[in-house]
């Protein structure tokens, strides 16, 4: 005698159109081999099956997603996985597949699975590919191997064999299936609530977008996109927020009925998941930016003989301070004007050019760090090895790049860069970061913005010829110069000579002695002559540097 | 007929062929066969007829598992022991010996006995086949003892059963038969001559030589000639793919795979076996099963492979016939039917299948 379930099927009626009740779903129901008709329909293929509608189907492997039965499903062997499943049916007694319709899925309970053996299961397979069962799946343990004559058999009938993990329900496992196979709005709550399980675990294994929405897209059973918004009708989207701007768009096609306000809904709890994750990541990620950016701003600030034990701190930290270094400097001129009366939206604009310089410095190679306070950010470019002069142009191309970039982020910023030379050491630092300074004072007398002005000998002579044009300034350098002055007219211009060949030699006395034309010797007792007499402290760039712009002032 | 030397290839041909993939390898009962006759000159094989109505048949057989047989083999004493055993117990003296079974080793060794003893073989066996549990016998059907059952082992042990039926005598001697190593010698339902007149398979022996000579001289397909001879029909012609063997419980169990060529190129054939072959089925759809008679000819030699000599890449075509009408009755199909080896399977008759597959 058959049992309840021997033989319990369910078709999905039709899917029908927005307007038309969409989403309800009448099924036919057997048992026992005999039909009770909710709503009797031909079979998918048969003379019955009425004319313009469309099935709800769904393939063995879309099946095999299924939410609910992730995991606990599995194919035994791969073969007719692109099969359209029409039904589903639950075979309890292994002689009642005659009443099973073509192009279903079987599930074969736990206890007839338990028979469906040997050649039972031959029998079985020669059965339901007679029938055109799209599907076998067998309730059991793992097989140690699938007899060979079981898989021929699949494969000849073109039918896929399964294997559902025993303890799972059945009757959950079948209405999984029969929803999936229904389609609509029961389908999709069905999976949407599998994603927002998704989401919650993603967030707690701080998972980044990307992956985040890959899962999301095989547990929803439909393409989600992260970009920009995808062009042409009927794509749903929401924006991912980072740091309180429009970053890329997370968007899945939607169907025009109820069902887009379910795909909505997930795609704003998908999007503002994707925020905090993609907040998360870049906190982590600044963590020893930061770090290494506070101190480079310290070291830049503090007094050089207090700036001993930061030195110190640097290497620890990583930062090639030892090395040679450019620095590129940034001044966000109308951050104010951007966000009016809003300090907040004008910070996070702030902080907003600050990651994407970062991340464009970072971009063209090589080893960046940053420094810089409120709307100042100084990259710095560092060498471990000596840097030729040449790579000053590869710096101020690299600080172009990072102009468009920001700029292309926040199109109405104004930006004013100065890019300093190449120096070594912690003093060398100190010095580009001046230099880069003097270029941008340089780019404002200019009115030059939202370009790269390199302070170079081409650029400097204009910068100088502006400056030296000033009244203050002819002062300062008469001011600074004129313990040399005094020495006579052609002691003086020897003494600046080789100060300047001095300082351009970033206080290498062998390279000034080269340039020169002198011995070192001569050079050094030079030197410390001339620093007697202007009191000027030589571990001082900034003293240094006003010293190298007054003696190439006085020689414009 | 008088059965000397040259028929033993014969018989042995014919016993494998009727053996259904069990009884055994004959190749060793060939050879004691053919060192008793040399000895004991050749055996009268006689119809059961021509022998006393009350005169003792001793039906004798090898019990256990045919893959042990090739290894623990019998030392030739065995037929005398259990005839004397059989003597002192009915006090009188055994006419004949008989084949308990026409498979294989099975239906050589009584050749051996009786050229050892001296006595004629009846033209009988009792199952018109070969089955892998002694209460098996068509005798059974007529209601029987089957006892006493005497098993005695190459070593002497001897052991006496008297049951209350046929199946309980098979739960007794199985045990014994493993004790003994899974391999024994044994003679079950002793009876009158006019008794196995009734309830014996009559005329075994002689088909068996006959169907052997037919083979052996190689006229034409084989297969026809067992179409002819015991209306047998071809299953599937083809490779060995698989076997999956394990001995358990004294039995030899299993299946194998056959992977059609020539015109069966495609085709699958699962055959499930204990110790004989059980069931055929041909692309998941049964087309042979017991009490029918399932044998794996060797594609090449037109030999029977018995079970355990079937081997991965063997050519062989397989074939069934006709078994014993009277395992076609209801009682029969009770006691060997495929639902009594545990198959979920409803029997019908070897050439029904063949006729509506045609």
């Amino acid at each position: 005698m058959l049992g309840l379930f021997a033989a319990l099927w369910c078709r999905p009626l039709p899917r029908s159109g927005p307007g038309e009740g969409g989403g309800s779903a009448a099924r036919f129901i057997g048992v026992a081999g005999e039909m009770t008709c909710a709503v009797a329909r031909g079979s998918g293929r048969g003379p019955g099956r009425p004319v313009g509608s469309e099935w709800a189907m769904a393939t063995v492997a879309e099946l095999l997603t299924v939410p609910r039965l992730a995991g606990a499903v599995e194919p035994l062997i791969p073969v007719a996985l692109d099969r359209r499943v029409e039904s589903v049916a639950v075979l309890e007694d292994l002689h009642a597949l005659g009443t099973s319709p073509p192009d279903s899925l079987v599930i074969v309970a736990e206890t007839a699975s338990r028979e469906a053996v040997g050649y039972r299961l031959d029998v079985l397979l020669r059965q339901a590919s007679a029938r055109d069962v799209a599907a076998l799946a067998l309730v059991r343990e793992p097989l140690p191997r699938l007899h060979r004559t079981a898989a021929e058999l699949a494969q000849r009938g073109n039918l896929a064999l399964l294997r559902i993990t025993p303890g799972i329900g059945l009757a959950d496992t079948v209405i999984a299936i029969q929803q999936e196979l229904t389609g609509g709005v029961g389908r999709l709550l069905d999976r949407a609530r599998a994603c927002l399980a998704l989401i919650d675990e993603a967030e707690r294994l701080r998972l980044g977008p990307p992956a985040l929405v890959e899962r999301v897209a095989e547990a929803l059973g439909a393409e989600v996109r992260l970009g920009p918004p995808p062009a042409g009708r009927g794509w749903l989207s929401a924006p991912v927020l980072v740091d309180g701007e429009p970053g890329p768009w997370i968007s899945t096609p939607g169907d025009g009925t109820d069902a887009d306000t379910v795909r909505r809904l997930l795609l704003h709890r998908l999007a503002s998941a994707a925020e905090r994750l993609e907040s998360a990541r870049q906190r982590a990620a600044d963590v020893p930016v930061q770090t290494r950016a506070e101190l480079l701003t310290e070291l830049l600030i503090r007094e050089p003989h207090a700036s001993r034990d930061l030195v110190h701190r640097a290497r620890q930290l990583g930062i090639p301070i030892d090395g040679w270094h450019a620095v590129v400097r940034l001044e966000l001129e109308n951050l104010a004007e951007l966000r009016p009366g809003d300090e907040m939206g004008a910070f996070n604009l702030a902080q907003l050019a600050i990651r994407v310089a970062m991340e464009s410095a970072r971009g063209t190679g090589g080893t960046w760090n940053r420094a810089g306070t409120g709307s100042t950010i100084l990259l710095v470019r560092s060498w471990q090895a000596e840097a030729g002069s040449e790579l000053q142009a590869e710096v101020a191309r690299a600080a172009e790049l990072v102009i468009g970039r920001v700029r292309a982020r926040i199109p109405r910023l104004s930006i004013r860069c100065g890019v300093g030379g190449i120096h070594v050491g912690s003093t060398g630092l100190r010095t580009s970061a001046l230099e880069a300074r003097a270029a941008i004072a340089a780019a404002l007398t200019a009115g030059r913005r939202n370009v790269a002005v390199r302070f170079d000998s081409a650029g400097l002579r204009r910068v100088l010829l502006q400056w030296y044009a000033l009244d203050d300034a002819r002062d300062s350098v008469a001011r600074l110069l004129e313990p040399l002055d005094r020495l006579g007219e052609r002691r003086s211009r020897e003494a600046i000579r080789t100060l300047r060949a001095y300082l351009d030699a970033h206080l290498s006395l062998s390279r000034a002695a080269e340039m020169l034309g002198l011995h070192r010797n001569t050079v050094a007792y030079r030197i410390q002559r001339i620093f007697e007499l202007l009191e000027v402290d030589p571990d001082d760039p900034e003293q240094c540097l006003m010293l190298q712009l007054a003696c190439r002032a006085r020689e414009l | 007929m008088t059965l000397g030397e040259p028929d033993l290839e014969a018989l042995a041909r014919g016993c494998a062929i009727f053996g259904g993939g069990g009884g055994g390898d004959p190749t060793l009962g060939y050879v004691m066969a053919r060192e008793a006759i040399r000895r004991g000159g050749p055996v009268p094989v006689v119809d059961l007829d021509e022998l006393p109505d009350d005169g003792l048949v001793l039906p004798v057989a090898m019990v256990g598992a045919p893959t042990v047989i090739e290894e623990k083999i019998p030392n030739g004493s065995e037929g005398g022991r259990i005839q004397a055993v059989y003597e002192r117990h009915f006090g009188r003296p055994v006419v004949a010996f008989a084949v308990a079974e026409l498979g294989g080793i099975e239906g050589m060794l009584p050749v051996a006995w009786a050229a050892h003893a001296g006595l004629p073989l009846a033209d009988c066996d009792l199952m018109g086949r070969a089955f892998p549990e002694i209460h098996m016998c068509t005798p059974n059907l007529h209601g029987l003892p089957i006892g006493p059952v005497v098993v005695t082992d190459e070593r002497g042990n001897v052991a006496t059963f008297t049951s209350i039926d046929a199946a309980w005598a098979e739960r007794l001697v199985r045990p014994t038969c493993a004790a003994m190593g899974s391999c024994a010698s044994l003679a079950i339902y002793p009876m009158t001559a006019a008794q196995a007149r009734a309830a014996a398979v009559r005329g075994s022996v002689t088909r068996a030589i006959r169907v052997g000579r037919l083979l052996e001289a190689g006229a034409g397909d084989p297969v026809a000639v067992l179409e002819a001879e015991v209306g047998a029909v071809r299953l599937i012609e083809g490779k060995v793919a698989d076997v999956e063997r394990w001995t358990t419980q004294g039995f030899a169990r299993g299946n194998a795979v056959i992977e059609g060529f020539g015109h069966d190129a495609g085709r699958l054939l699962r055959l499930e076996f204990q110790n004989e072959n059980l069931v055929a089925l041909l692309d998941g759809e049964p087309v042979a099963s017991v009490p029918d008679v399932i044998t794996v000819l060797d594609h090449h030699g037109a030999g029977a492979v018995v079970s355990e000599r079937l081997r991965y890449g063997q050519r062989v075509t397989v074939i069934a016939f006709p078994c014993h009408p009277a395992w076609r009755t209801a009682p029969g199909l009770r006691l060997v039917g495929p639902r009594a080896w545990g198959y979920d399977l409803d029997y019908t008759p070897v050439e029904r299948i063949h006729a509506a597959r045609a």
